[in-house]
């Protein structure tokens, strides 16, 4: 059984996958169209979660049967069970819950999950069939054109797209097993038990455990997702999550979590602001800047952007904004200096936007 | 007018069943609705029961007795405080709060297999078999979409289909058993005080909870058969066809055609939720709509459209605008109110809607009721007791009361 990790960045001399336990894809492995404008328009986190349709799509050009998960997951026993449902269903899915929630607050955990998606898209089991070209293929393209964080209008990520898949494809298996997938979400239904040495989480020895949203170097919290949840409060899942920080220290995080992203910056250097990526994917005529990271001549979007004062980026910024749009109704003209004023004084700091770029 | 004890003095329907039945529910303003239903189930299934619950009263408007359904009311159902149910909810919301209910009690009556079919629909076919196929206590959903949409706004209707639910309530099969029976209990228990329309927040009225069915309860069955549940929301995608009277979508028998939101004063639409489908662009599924259209009012459409919603009002006859109900339905503790329909008891919810908040220097109960579920107004008038309660009262004067619809003894 092969491992391959998709790298939702650029190879650089700082590291070499050969020397790594596992097989290495870029982003122009997977056969995604019109990467570098994906790249531009998708912040770092979208673009990594962007990548999975197409990643199980190129999987299964060279094998049966292929299963993703997160990377930041732990798996802490055998996935027999897991595997032999990937390989007899077009789609293996993981729900978040398997259960009603046992706590007060059921339902508006409940809430949460109905904005979140039913399943978790961090383990997700394909095999060859039609059927799964069809759903991946749809997936693909869902994901090309909206993967972003907007629960409101009903996206999140590539995780609320998966609830479709129940419509789509006949041969779905719902994979229920409590020890798989274990995460905060679910926690208070599936106690975590460590019995010399072999961890039960609800009951059934712990497969796999899924430390979504926690942080090494925030180790006060197990996730940055709820805020208000303490080590105190989720019992004897905290041995857990020292054991992976642990691990992280030991498969290199000190040096490798501050490497630069590939797709981070414009050519010249530059950091591109969520803005600025939101501002490009508005605009229908794209195009016509050709690659958008580059900066040098005077078609670039970069200079585009910079272009005037307040520049396009805050006028994009302003109209995005309803509570600009009523502070200062005339930004370019009678209230122009007020508005420059605000983005010195909070737009810099609440849109993280580079000095270069004010 | 009925009154809350009207309601009591009715005897308790007690029923026993077996085998097959089907069911549906309506206000009687829907009853033509209902009676489609009904007499389009019956065509394809003579020897199986047929149950309308009338979340209504009859009030006179005409006989259950002489229907060729059995009529089942409100009191006859195991929901707890009744009365309090009535109030939280506006007629629509009604209609699907109590599908759980519904269902649940007629596997009460000894029915082995159900079938619950939403009002605006049209029986094609044999619908038995799909039930039949079911294992003890299991459960069977319709998917809205089989396939995903194409077109440049695909995407959009997704998303707009992911926020209503995955399932279209309007279809659900179940068969008596454990798993059914707690499928149906929890999902009571959400749509209690959980079945209305905020779609951003991550609610579909009663529809939505169901995405969660398949991870909770493992004998959900999704059935992908594109001739059961053919809508507005998958038209003009699934294609139908109509020959020699036999519908079909897909190329399978159409069995079950749905007509949410379908108009007979507006025909030309297929539903009043979505001026994007026409039904004259809809090929032979418009001679489907047409043939509904028939079937409505040969069933007195005409009539019963206009007929009154008895838990519209006070008991003193003030009608109850939705936002009370909404006010009622946020509420953690209601009991002190008792019958929130009563007005003449000295707890009343009605006197209390009517008390101002804060003394005499805050608006009523009601207004500031309004006010809570407005940030817009927080934002506006942010010291609505002090500083901007004047500023507030011109706004009720001259925009809340008519955005509102607020009766003149809540003013």
């Amino acid at each position: 059984m092969q491992f391959v990790v998709a790298l939702a960045d650029e190879l650089d001399a700082t590291f070499d996958p050969a020397q790594e336990p596992f097989a290495v894809l870029q982003p122009g492995d997977l056969g995604v169209p019109d990467l570098r404008d994906l790249a531009f328009r998708l912040n770092q986190r979208e673009f990594a979660i962007a990548l999975k349709p197409y990643l199980l799509g190129r999987l299964l050009e060279d094998a049966e049967s292929a299963l993703f998960l997160d990377p930041d997951v732990l798996v802490l026993g055998d996935l027999e069970r897991l595997f032999a449902d990937v390989q007899e269903h077009a789609l293996t899915v993981v729900p978040h819950s398997l259960e009603p929630p046992v706590t007060a607050d059921a339902v508006e955990r409940e809430i949460v999950l109905h904005r979140a998606g039913v399943f978790n898209a961090g383990v997700v089991g394909v095999r060859r069939a039609q059927s799964t070209d069809l759903f991946l293929g749809w997936w693909q393209r869902r994901v090309h054109k909206l993967c972003t964080y907007a629960v409101d209008h009903g996206l999140h990520y590539d995780q609320r797209w998966l609830d479709l898949a129940l419509g789509f494809v006949e041969d779905i298996h719902v994979h229920r097993d409590v020890g798989v997938d274990v995460a905060h979400w679910n926690l208070p239904e599936r106690p975590v038990h460590v019995d010399d040495g072999v961890i039960i989480a609800g009951g059934v020895p712990c497969r796999l455990f899924h430390f979504s949203g926690f942080d090494p170097d925030r180790p006060h919290r197990p996730t940055r997702y709820r805020p208000d949840l303490r080590f105190e409060e989720i019992g004897e899942a905290q041995q857990l999550f020292v054991r992976y920080a642990a691990e992280l220290r030991r498969a290199g995080w000190e040096a490798t979590r501050n490497l630069p992203y590939a797709f981070g910056a414009f050519d010249n250097g530059v950091r591109i602001p969520d803005a600025a990526r939101q501002a490009f994917a508005q605009l229908e005529d794209r195009a016509r800047f050709g690659d958008p990271f580059a900066t040098h001549g005077t078609n670039s979007y970069f200079s585009w952007l910079r272009a005037g004062q307040p520049n396009r980026l805050w006028l994009f910024v302003h109209a995005a904004r309803l509570d600009l749009q009523r502070a200062f109704p005339r930004p370019r003209t009678r209230d122009r200096r007020r508005f420059l004023k605000w983005i010195r004084t909070h737009g810099v700091r609440e849109h993280d936007v580079p000095a270069e770029l004010v | 007018m009925a009154t809350a004890t009207d309601t009591c003095d009715r005897k308790r329907m007690a029923i026993s069943g077996r085998g097959f039945a089907g069911a549906t529910l309506a206000a009687k303003s829907s009853l033509a609705q209902a009676r489609v239903v009904a007499t389009s189930f019956a065509q394809h299934h003579p020897d199986a029961p047929f149950f309308v619950l009338l979340a209504d009263e009859a009030e006179g408007y005409f006989d259950p007795a002489d229907e060729a359904y059995r009529t089942l009311f409100l009191d006859d159902l195991d929901i707890p405080d009744v009365a309090r149910f009535r109030f939280s909810f506006t007629s629509q919301e009604l209609t699907y709060a109590a599908t759980p209910f519904l269902i649940a009690r007629l596997l009460d009556f000894g029915f082995e297999r159900l079938l619950f079919i939403k009002q605006e629909s049209l029986v094609l076919g044999e619908l038995e078999s799909v039930v039949a196929d079911l294992p003890e206590g299991g459960v069977a959903l319709t998917p809205h979409l089989l396939a995903p949409l194409e077109g440049g706004d695909g995407a959009e209707r997704e998303l707009t289909i992911l926020l209503a639910g995955v399932f279209n309530a309007g279809f659900v099969g179940v068969a008596a058993g454990a798993d059914s029976a707690r499928f149906l209990r929890w999902w009571q228990n959400r749509v209690y005080r959980n079945c209305r329309y905020a779609v951003a927040e991550g609610i579909h009225y009663e529809q939505r909870w169901l995405d969660l069915a398949p991870a909770y309860f493992e004998r959900i069955k999704i059935l992908h058969d594109a001739g059961l549940n053919v809508g507005h929301w998958n038209l003009p995608d699934r294609r139908v066809t109509v020959a020699d009277g036999s519908v079909r979508a897909e190329g399978r028998e159409c069995r079950l055609f749905r007509f949410s939101g379908y108009d007979p004063d507006h025909p030309e639409y297929a539903t009043r939720y979505s001026p994007r489908l026409r039904t004259v662009e809809l090929g032979h599924a418009a001679a489907v709509y047409e043939r509904y259209r028939q079937a409505l009012l040969a069933a007195g459409w005409v009539e019963t459209r206009a007929w009154p919603y008895a838990y519209d009002h006070f008991d003193n006859g003030v009608r109850i605008p939705d936002v009370a109900r909404d006010i009622y339905r946020r509420l953690d503790d209601v009991t002190c109110f008792g019958d929130p329909f009563d007005t003449r008891r000295p707890n009343s919810f009605f006197a209390w809607l009517r008390e101002r908040v804060d003394g005499r220097r805050g608006p009523t109960r009601f207004w500031f009721g309004v006010y809570e579920g407005r940030p817009d107004l927080q934002a506006a008038f942010p010291r609505v007791h002090g500083r901007h309660r004047r500023a507030f009262d011109r706004w009720i004067r001259s925009a809340g009361v008519s955005e509102y619809d607020v009766p003149e003894p809540l003013r």
